[in-house]
């Protein structure tokens, strides 16, 4: 109820900044190969460890086709405010760390007259004193202070994102979603090619819960093996309109598949059948010649 | 005495290894005892996870291993050997917490009054190996998964075998490593594995002490390493009465030291150093511990006459 009154409140104190497009899931969901063109995308390629301990992950960047900028690629380490820029050559760029690092990255390009702004998260492990060659962003980055973005708020205790565990995101702007229509699916995700709306969180306004489905693929494969899914919205703010993406790198998950009643089963008999073996042992040797 | 020591060490190491990073002590991930990582808020890891791990450890492309990478690689190692020259295999005996998790199991054995099992010498010296032939896997697969195409759920092989795994994360109220891993195939056959010697060594251990330690790698490795160490086990060949009391007292039967007739040094592959033999030995020095080099040795214990005749009244 309070929650209620307080969208009332501001949407009737607020003026009118921001709504979802109803037709975005519906057109784009229809045709897929379309959709792909509209987004701006991000793939991650290889993460690899070298000579000095630096680790770097290389990405594949794919703009929107009617971009009318190059796409800017800036991020940050471990919350830290410096703002760095990546420098893309082929449609690929790599950033570098030296130490454990989680890193903060947005993809920002104008497309007409919609901004497209990718955000993602990723941990990476350097171990090297050898200091990483950066370029500084300072004034192009102070735009990450306001641009919209979607945002992932849970990410449990692992540093991997799991197949199997409930993340938590939400839209970072400094304009009010109050706005959003969430009667509408708000937040989408590509999952494995097919679109789906992610839940609304019914406890948290504005805040959207998606937890990806477990994955036969990844299962099979080892726990560094992973799949990409992108979750995606369009919002809009007086004239301007902001297609926001967030790109998701899922590992399998490391407990979904235990199975406890087994384990205790194969414990408890494998403690039944020693036990037994040992004592019988003793009662048919003597003890002097075990 | 010696023992009443022990104990206390024990326990108290038991409290700081377990417990410890919950206030802001990190030894590191280089000890070389088990303290275990899957433990949440241990004070340190056990170097055998270091070993096998990416990067660190020998799960690492051979092109970087043998580059200036290798520094990775060595930078854990020259700390485990910090940690282990000034205390050598006492480690284990006085400061492991699983050995004293081992020891716990016995003392309940001994309250329930249920003799403990003794092996033959063929049965000691068949099961020698066994911790070398583990070491060397912990070291192999790794290397296997970097360079050779070998599945990445082999990863941490020994880890997902060591007894410790699921038992010691008990002492935080953490259930969750005794399970079967459905996952696929690798992960099946390591979890059913690791539930089968969990089995075993909790039975082993209770009817013989320290039975986990016979099988330890890390015992294996430090004995690797021994002659860095300035710790000394020495017996005195010429007062040696060969009662055969340091072999009947040892808690994983070493003969060695009984039979030794040449050799000054009994530091022998299985010793942990608890003294066990040296405080039931009824020769003044016969059997002695000390820490120094040449000129310049402290002694720890040695055994004597009087000592044992107390401990005795005093039982």
């Amino acid at each position: 109820m309070p929650s209620v009154l307080l969208k009332f409140l501001l949407l009737i104190c607020l003026p009118v900044i921001g709504s979802l497009n109803p037709n975005l899931v519906g057109v784009w969901a229809a045709d897929h190969a379309m959709f792909s063109d509209e987004m701006l995308r991000i793939e991650f390629l290889t993460m690899e460890k070298h000579h000095d301990g630096q680790v770097s992950q290389t990405f594949a960047v794919y703009p929107p086709e009617r971009a009318a900028t190059t796409v800017s690629i800036l991020f940050q380490e471990n919350k830290k405010s410096m703002v760095y820029k990546a420098v893309i050559k082929n449609n690929t760029f790599t950033i570098f760390v030296n130490k454990p690092s989680r890193i903060r990255l947005f993809a920002i390009v104008k497309a007409r007259e919609t901004t497209h702004v990718l955000h993602t998260n990723i941990v990476l492990f350097g171990n090297s004193r050898i200091p990483v060659q950066r370029i500084p962003a300072a004034s192009e980055g102070r735009i990450l202070k306001t641009i919209p973005h979607i945002s992932l708020i849970s990410a449990d205790t692992y540093y991997w994102h799991q197949t199997g565990i409930p993340l938590t995101f939400t839209l970072g702007t400094n304009f009010q979603p109050a706005l959003f229509n969430s009667a509408l699916p708000a937040l989408n995700v590509i999952e494995n090619s097919h679109i789906k709306p992610v839940t609304a969180d019914k406890e948290h306004p504005f805040h959207f819960i998606y937890t990806p489905p477990l994955d036969e693929k990844l299962r099979q494969s080892g726990y560094t093996a992973f799949r990409q899914d992108t979750l995606f919205t369009e919002i809009s703010h007086w004239k301007n309109r902001y297609h926001l993406t967030y790109a998701l790198k899922l590992h399998r998950s490391r407990h979904a598949y235990d199975n406890h009643g087994a384990g205790a089963a194969v414990l408890g008999s494998g403690i039944f059948i020693f036990t037994g073996m040992i004592l019988y042992k003793r009662r048919t040797r003597q003890w002097w010649n075990e | 005495m010696v023992e009443r020591i022990r104990l206390i060490c024990q326990h108290f190491s038991f409290i700081l290894f377990m417990y410890g990073g919950r206030i802001g002590i990190h030894l590191g991930s280089s000890l070389p005892c088990f303290s275990c990582p899957f433990v949440q808020g241990c004070a340190g890891h056990c170097y055998l996870m270091v070993l096998q791990r990416s990067h660190v450890g020998f799960q690492t492309a051979f092109d970087i291993m043998f580059s200036s990478g290798i520094l990775h690689i060595f930078w854990p190692f020259a700390v485990f050997l910090l940690f282990f020259i000034p205390l050598s295999k006492l480690w284990c005996a006085w400061l492991c917490p699983f050995c004293l998790f081992q020891d716990w199991i016995s003392m309940i054995r001994k309250k329930l009054g249920i003799r403990p099992s003794i092996w033959i010498r063929e049965t000691r010296d068949r099961v020698k190996p066994v911790k070398y032939i583990l070491l060397a896997l912990l070291i192999i697969i790794p290397i296997g998964i970097a360079n050779f195409g070998l599945h990445s759920d082999w990863g941490l092989p020994f880890c997902q075998i060591c007894p410790a795994r699921p038992i010691l994360p008990l002492f935080i109220g953490k259930l969750d490593y005794f399970h079967i891993d459905m996952t696929n195939s690798v992960t099946i056959g390591f979890t059913l594995t690791a539930m089968i010697l969990t089995a075993g060594f909790l039975v082993g251990m209770f009817f013989k002490e320290r039975f986990f330690c016979i099988f330890c790698p890390m015992l294996a490795l430090m004995h690797l390493f021994r002659r860095l160490s300035p710790v000394r086990f020495e017996k005195n060949i010429h007062t040696c009465t060969g009662c055969g009391n340091c072999e009947r007292m040892c808690p994983v039967d070493i003969y060695d030291v009984h039979l030794e007739k040449e050799q000054k040094n009994v530091l022998t592959e299985d010793c942990m150093g608890c003294m066990t033999c040296a405080e039931s030995c009824p020769v003044d020095d016969a059997l002695s511990f000390s820490i120094g080099f040449k000129k310049f040795r402290l002694p720890l214990f040695s055994s004597s006459n009087s000592y044992l005749a107390k401990k005795w009244s005093n039982k």
